[in-house]
């Protein structure tokens, strides 16, 4: 653990997203594979987000608007902290994820899927003009990510690892 | 947020009696493998979220070796062998007759072994469902992974959350000789192709 003042830890699971203002919260995403963990913090506001993001975007652009997609999660990210008083230019953003954890894929939406979430998720949020400081994805493994909301501190686990400052 | 795809009644209710069949075939698959009573438990269908699905096991850091296969024809399927990753080695060493303690790490053989009990469970699952609705259902070969148990299942829900925010999720148990095994089966079929099936009513 990272803190020594943690109150309450969420889970961020797939397709999800949370953001938190309070000291003592925790956010995690516990056992990112392909999926790529986003975490956002605005050091001064002391305001943080973390989106899960499963799939680069949506096959049909009509579909129903969910954050389980790059395309919308970094947006929503960045829209629903900034509610929280967070100023997009102060951001820090590190990103974690998008391993290939199977070596081969037979289906059509998994192949290189940890590959094309990671552009996916660099892309938008380039389009919103938020660049990770930091970034641990690519590789065969999983691992979680989480980022306290008190010093804003991003951790990443591999299995059988302890958490590592990211 | 969701784009929920419930089954209705009927629906669940036809599934519910298509899975138990299958996964009565499924012992009978493991106990000619093993040698020994080897049956399913705890089945469940259910209509889950996507984000609920990794806990399903426990914890999503669970670490476990994943045999990850997929029916591809008129029903199409993610379908998961989740186990503890000691229950992996000690399943290693009854399947090639090692001494138990023997199997310390995954190579290619015992990775191939564990394949072959994936294969059975896949294979006698399918072959059931694709009896009873009248179809064909291919089975790709199995692909293993030891990684945290979120890892394992998210890379097999990708295909379903391309179209929904929840999962069909037919999960169930494992037990050997009495005693349960930290050891899942899930499989997670295409919503359309599944209301499709389902609504043929001709089964």
């Amino acid at each position: 653990m990272i803190t020594t003042a943690v109150e309450q830890i969420v889970s961020v699971g797939l397709g999800e997203i949370h953001v938190a203002s309070e000291a003592g919260m925790v956010l995690m995403a516990l056992g990112l594979g392909s999926c790529v963990g986003v975490a956002v913090y605005d050091p001064q506001a002391r305001v943080g987000g973390m989106a899960h993001v499963v799939l680069p975007a949506p096959l049909d652009p009509a579909a129903p608007i969910s954050a389980k997609f790059a395309t919308v999660a970094v947006p929503e990210l960045l829209e629903r902290v900034e509610r929280l008083g967070a100023e997009r230019q102060r951001l820090v953003c590190k990103i974690a994820g998008g391993a290939q954890v199977l070596q081969t894929a037979a289906s059509r939406h998994n192949f290189r899927i940890g590959e094309r979430n990671i552009e996916a998720v660099n892309a938008a949020l380039a389009e919103v003009g938020v660049l990770p400081s930091a970034q641990d994805c690519g590789g065969k493994t999983g691992r979680s990510l989480q980022l306290a909301i008190h010093s804003g501190r991003v951790a990443v686990k591999r299995l059988g690892r302890d958490w590592e400052p990211l | 947020m969701s784009t929920t795809f419930l089954l209705s009644r009927p629906q669940m209710t036809r599934l519910q009696g298509l899975a138990s069949a299958a996964v009565g075939e499924v012992s009978r698959g493991l106990t000619e493998m093993f040698s020994a009573a080897v049956a399913v438990t705890a089945l469940h269908v259910r209509v889950v979220e996507l984000s609920e699905v990794p806990s399903l096991v426990g914890s999503p850091e669970l670490e476990v070796v994943a045999v990850y296969l997929i029916a591809e024809g008129e029903l199409p399927a993610q379908l998961l062998l989740l186990m503890e990753y000691p229950t992996a080695l000690e399943l290693c060493d009854i399947l090639l007759e090692l001494p138990s303690g023997t199997t310390e790490a995954l190579g290619e053989m015992e990775e191939s072994a564990l394949g072959e009990v994936g294969n059975i469970v896949g294979s006698f699952f399918l072959n059931s469902l694709a009896e009873s609705v009248g179809v064909h259902l291919p089975i790709t070969p199995p692909t293993i992974a030891a990684d945290m148990a979120g890892a394992a299942i998210g890379i097999a829900l990708t295909e379903v959350a391309m179209f929904a925010d929840e999962a069909v999720v037919i999960d169930a148990n494992f037990e050997h000789q009495g005693r349960r095994l930290p050891a899942w089966f899930m499989a997670f079929p295409h919503p359309d192709q599944l209301r499709a099936a389902l609504d043929k009513g001709t089964f």
